[in-house]
Formats: C-alpha cells, structure tokens, sequence
C-alpha cells in the first residue's frame, strides 16, 4: 500500500489543509484530512503529467486539488495505473542530458534535409500542378510590379521586335519537341533604364528583354542561347518554384523562432534570405546547363553562352564579399559548368 | 475596524505601497535554466518532426513549467489549459494565414478584404483569449476569471484603435492606457474583484519622457551617420565613378552597416523595455484585489541590462541561450514582484466561483487561446 502526504484544497475555497493520500491496489485513492476521509475510483482522479521537479498534483471529480512533493510515491502510484500517458515518455525524454544534446542534433538535421530536400520538392510538385490561368494572372502581377518601379516601358522600335523576335523563334524551334504545351510562351521587349541589358522569364512562359540586352548581344546565337536559358526557367518552373519555396521556408521560420523567442522579424528574415538565394543559385546553374545541352545538340556550341555570359557580366561585376548573398553564382562557376558539358560529347 | 476602513478605500483609491499597514508577501521562482532546456529542446524536437502538431502540447508544458515553478506563499500557481483547446486556436489562425498568402498570391488587392475581416475579428479574438487565460490560471484551486465584456473588446481595441491616425497618434498613450485597463479591471480571482485605476496623465508623463529620449537619441544617431559618412565621402577615390569596384570600401561599408543596425537594435531594446517596465511598475501601484495591492521594485538599469543580455546571448548562441534567457528574465520579475497584505494570512479565504467547480475534465472546453502580448 502508498502512502503520502501533501496539501488538499477543497472545491470552491483557497483554504490549505494537511492531508494523506492512501493508495488501495486496485489504483482507488483515499483522501484523509484529520478524522474525515473520502474514497475516489480510478476514473475519478487525474494525475498532472510530471514535469521538472515541481510537484505533483493530482486533481479529482468533486473539484479536490492534492499537491504533494512525494515524488516516489507517485511514481508507485502511476506504476499501478494500467494506462500511462504518452507525457510520461516525454518527461522520460526533457530529464536525460544525452536526449537534450541528441535533440539539438535531430532540430538542426531535420531542419537541414526539411529545407534542402522537403521544402524544395513540394514546391517542385505544386509547381508543376499549379493550372496556366494562375500563372498567367501570377506573371501579369508580376510584370505591373516591376512596371510601376518607373521607367521601365514596352519598346516601340521595329528593328528590336524583328531581332529579337527572329532569335526566340529559333530558340523555341530548337526545343520545340520537348516543350511542355501548358506554356504560352511570348517575348516581351522593353526599353530600359531602370534594369539595363538583362532578361528574365515568368511562370506563365513570357519571355522579357531589355533593348539594351539585344543591344549587347555581339549575334543571333548569343541572344539564342540567352532565351534558351530563360526557356529553361519556364519549363522547370523555377519562378514557380521560388515562390512557393520561400512561403515555405517563411512559415516555417516564423513559426519555429517566432513562437519561441521574442526575438521579432529581424532573426527571421536574415536566415530566410540567404536560404532562398541558395535555390536561385542553383537554378540559374540548372539553366544553364539546359540551354548549354540545347546548344551543343544542335551545332551551335556553348561558344555562344559563353561569350553573352562574359558580356553580360562586363556589365555587372562579381563582388566577393557580395557573393553569399547573390542569385547568380559568379561567372567563373558559370563558365566551367558550361565547359563540363563539351566533354560529355 | 481597519478591515472595513480598506474595504472602504479599497474600491475608490489605488492602495499606497507605503502604507506601514501592509506587508509585502514576495513571489519565488524555482524554475532553472538547465532543467528548462532540456524541456524547451524536447518540445522543439517534437513540434518540429510532428510539423507543428505537437504544438499546443509544447506550449501547455512551456507554460506549466512556468506557473507551477511560481510560488506565492509556498503556494505555486496551475495552468489548466487543454492542449486540444489551443489546436484549435491553433488551427484557426493557421488556416487564416494560409488564406491571405493564397489571397495574396492570386491578386495583391485581395489581401485588404482578408486584413479587414481579420480586423473585426481580432477584438473578439482578444476578448476569447483573456477568458481562456485568465479561466486556466489557477492559485490555490481558486481560477481566475476574465469577466470583461464583447462590446467593451471592441470600443477598446477598434473604436478607440481607429482614432489614432486622426489623431496624429496623441492618443496612443491612453489607449495603451485603455487596453490595459480592459484586462486588469476586469479580473477577477475566484468571487473577488480586482480593481486597476490608473490615472491618464501618468500614462502621458511616462511616453512623453521616453518620446523625448528617443528623439535625442535619434538626432545623435543621425549627426554620427552624416558625421561618418563626410569622412568616407572625403577618403573614397572620387575618380571612379563606380563606388563599388573599390573592394575596400564595400567591406567597411558592410561593417559599418552591421555595427549601426546593432546600435539600434539596442536602442531599440532599451526604449521598449524600459518604457515596459516604468508602465509595468506603476500597473502594479494601482491594482488592488479586494483588501490587497501590489507592488514592483524592478529597476530600469537592472531590468534593461538583463533583457540586453538575453537579446544578444539568444543571437549569437543560435538560438541554445533562449531558455536560459527566458528563466533569467522571470526569475528577476518574479523575485520583485510583491502582493501587499493588510493583516493575517494571505490567501486562506477565498471562495471560488461556484460555477467554476472542478478544473477536471472537459470542464474548460472554451476553443481558444491566441498569444495576445500584454
């Protein structure tokens, strides 16, 4: 038989007594202050999972309230109980030094794989399944945002439509039996102050380029390879992919380190940045390779990207310490992955 | 005849701590930081491969930890809350969120209806989750009770909200003022009243200086910044146009951006809660329950120092120091809070709501509980 002593409050007063629990075998309790006693079943009692050191306290049907420091006659009297709460194995869990140490390892693995694996093929699979109209609403926003920053309006010259027009033909010619048909692809052209030579591509497979851009390209090919390069964007859906990528890994920072510390935005966004940068990183690596495969399929040769990357980057330099934070890996990774693909031939 | 002289007083006035007639009854805090850790890591662990499932268990054992390590009288304090009953809380708010970034997603104008409806659901919101905390707080078998009403929810947190841009944000202060008086006037432990009377002008006294302060500090901050950047302006190399190709300077430019967000993350930290605590401990000074009052002998320096400290230990430890920082900072509340007795015992004769009998079972099945700063 337990026996333990702790304090009782009765139902309904604040007022503390001096009390004994006595513990029959078949798990029934019986509350003893002074001369009275009162005897309650199994089902009439629950015991608050243990937690740390604080005492236990075991609460009743009539609104009794039984606090005791007695923590070896609890554990006897949880012993007894034919169910134990799936808290016990948690407390089991928060008192060992070795489970706390091999906690932090699991949080910052499965922190690690969540966002190098999990996060990037949801994302990849929700892309893919996302339907065209909302690409396309989704591509339009997109294009107003970048609209209103000002300065930055479609091109009326003919002779910028006709050349850069003649290159995305054949760029989608090229590809074209392997192009998914849920993309409408369309090439917008742009004059420019406000981004310079540049091109980008949105989900929904329209194609923009700055005059300057086409300006820069020294001939047709380089502009080819460029819009295979964004074709390549589309058709893995990478803008798509970004998106959905990021609101992921927003959320779950926000919720990880927003509800455990009171450290505010600012913690989260750091993190957040240089994590979706790495997914753009690698995109723009994949990309690459895509339109680099394209080339050298079809005679052109890498020559082509080579040279319009080298261009391009004249017009923008790499800044070491600006590096971890870039979306594009630098050049030189740039040119040597595009090289790695002439020995495949 | 001194009972009925503060029984008297009680209701009108805001007790005076000095008066040589009450004692103050300190609280303890036994919670530590590496018996936390070891809970705090455990919840993350499971929160996290249960991908936020295990939640609300997490957060009823976080705060469990935390009111049954708080003593009063060597009476410690319960959370009664239901892990199930903050799912869905939970659950509410999660669903909420994930309409307005699909919102956003599809058209950026459809977020401001899902911002309005939020908006006018936030009082009721608010109004829900005092109830719930207040109802699954417990002291001595006793619950406490928000009894608050719907209407006053929404006076307070939109009538009054929704003046303050016409009024330049020269109400601010009272509505701070408003907001707390909605929750600690409308307390209740068991059958007794809590009264919190605080006086407008006070709340003013206590903004306007740290108004003052952080506008100074802000004039010194921005005379450094010009300051600084006159010397740089006349040490760059001014015949190349393009500022970024000198390496050199994008470097000290990068630090210099880094040591200025720290200094006013610092402010920043300073301003907050040093504000917090003078309006906290003046909260205290007008808040009675019945026959007792209470009383705050937190200092600014001390205060400030440790939330400082805990701001950058919880940084650069990636995060490990969070526990040990939240137990540093209740433990110095907690150990300078005190509940000023007029005579006799403290807490032997209080009676609980009769409607509020028994704490077992599905007895609180209130559905939610927001984290609403107080």
């Amino acid at each position: 038989m337990i026996e333990f002593g702790g304090i009782l409050y009765r139902s309904g007063s604040s007022h503390a007594f001096d009390a004994v629990a006595r513990v029959s075998e078949r798990g029934s309790v019986i509350l003893i202050v002074d001369t009275d006693s009162k005897e309650y079943l199994m089902s009439e009692y629950e015991i608050e999972p243990k937690l740390g050191n604080a005492n236990r306290v075991i609460r009743f049907a009539d609104g009794v309230r039984f606090e005791s420091d007695n923590h070896k006659a609890m554990a006897a009297l949880e012993g007894i109980l034919p169910s134990g709460s799936i808290l016990r194995f948690v407390h089991w869990m928060e008192s060992r030094w070795p489970v706390a140490l091999g906690s932090i390892v699991g949080v910052v693995g499965f922190i690690f794989l969540f966002f190098e694996y999990g996060v990037p093929l949801t994302a990849k699979y929700i892309a893919f399944e996302v339907p065209q109209s909302i690409r396309r609403t989704l591509s339009e926003n997109g294009l107003r945002a970048i609209e209103r920053y000002g300065s930055f309006e479609e091109s009326y010259s003919m002779r910028m439509h006709e050349l850069g027009g003649s290159a995305f033909e054949r760029a989608l010619s090229l590809t074209s039996d392997s192009l998914n048909p849920d993309f409408d692809y369309e090439l917008k052209i742009y004059e420019s102050q406000a981004i310079g030579s540049n091109a980008f591509a949105l989900p929904s497979g329209l194609v923009v380029a700055t005059e300057a851009f086409i300006e820069l390209c020294d001939n047709e090919e380089q502009m080819v390879a460029v819009f295979l390069h964004e074709i390549a964007h589309v058709e893995l859906q990478h803008g798509l992919r970004s998106l959905i990528k990021d609101t992921g890994v927003f959320l779950m920072l926000s919720m990880v380190l927003g509800d455990l510390s009171s450290l505010g935005s600012i913690a989260v966004s750091l993190p957040a940045l240089a994590i979706e940068s790495r997914y753009s990183r690698n995109f723009e690596t994949e990309a690459d390779l895509y339109a680099g495969k394209v080339l050298e399929a079809n005679g052109i040769g890498v020559e082509a990207m080579k040279d319009i990357l080298i261009l391009l980057h004249s017009d923008l330099p790499d800044l070491d310490i600006a590096q971890v934070l870039a979306s594009h890996p630098n050049l030189e990774e740039r040119l040597e992955a595009l090289d790695s693909l002439k020995g495949e031939e | 005849m001194g009972s009925n002289e503060f029984e008297s007083v009680g209701d009108l006035q805001p007790r005076v701590p000095q008066d040589p007639l009450l004692q103050p009854v300190g609280f303890a805090f036994t919670g530590n930081a590496s018996e936390y850790f070891r809970i705090w890591i455990v919840n993350l662990l499971l929160s996290i491969i249960t991908l936020g499932f295990y939640w609300p268990w997490a957060m009823v054992r976080a705060r469990r930890y935390f009111y049954s390590n708080t003593h009063l009288d060597g009476h410690s304090f319960d959370y009664l809350a239901k892990p199930k009953n903050l799912l869905i809380g939970y659950l509410i708010v999660l669903i909420f969120f994930a309409i307005y970034l699909l919102a956003g997603l599809f058209n950026p104008l459809f977020i401001y209806p899902v911002i309005l409806v939020y908006g006018l659901a936030a009082p009721w919101m608010i109004y829900k989750a005092f109830r719930f905390r207040a109802k699954n707080t417990a002291y001595r078998n006793v619950r406490f009770k928000f009894c608050g009403n719907l209407g006053d929810s929404y006076v307070t947190f939109l009538v009054w909200a929704a003046l303050i841009p016409f009024t330049f944000g020269f109400i601010l202060p009272y509505w701070e003022m408003k907001k707390k008086e909605y929750f600690f006037d409308n307390l209740q432990f068991g059958k007794t009243f809590f009264n919190f009377k605080p006086k407008a002008v006070d709340y003013y006294k206590y903004y306007l200086m740290f108004f003052a302060i952080g506008m100074g500090l802000y004039f010194i901050l921005i005379f450094l910044i010009i300051g600084s950047a006159a010397v740089f302006g006349a040490t760059a190399d001014t015949s190349n146009p393009d500022i970024f190709a000198d390496e050199g300077l994008t470097v000290l430019m990068i630090i210099g951006a880094v040591v200025g967000y720290a200094i006013l993350m610092l402010i920043g930290v300073l301003f907050q809660k040093g504000l917090w605590l003078f309006i906290f401990n003046y909260n205290l000074s007008v808040w009675n329950l019945g026959r007792f009052g209470f009383e705050s002998k937190m200092k600014f320096a001390k205060y400030v120092g440790i939330a400082v400290g805990n701001m950058f230990a919880s940084i650069f430890s990636l995060g490990l120091l969070i526990p040990w920082a939240k137990i540093r900072i209740t433990k110095y509340r907690m150990e300078n809070i005190y509940v000023l007795v007029p005579e006799g015992e403290l807490g032997e004769h209080f009676e609980a709501e009769m409607e509020d009998e028994g704490t077992f079972g599905e007895a609180a099945t209130d559905v939610m509980d927001f984290e609403v700063g107080l």
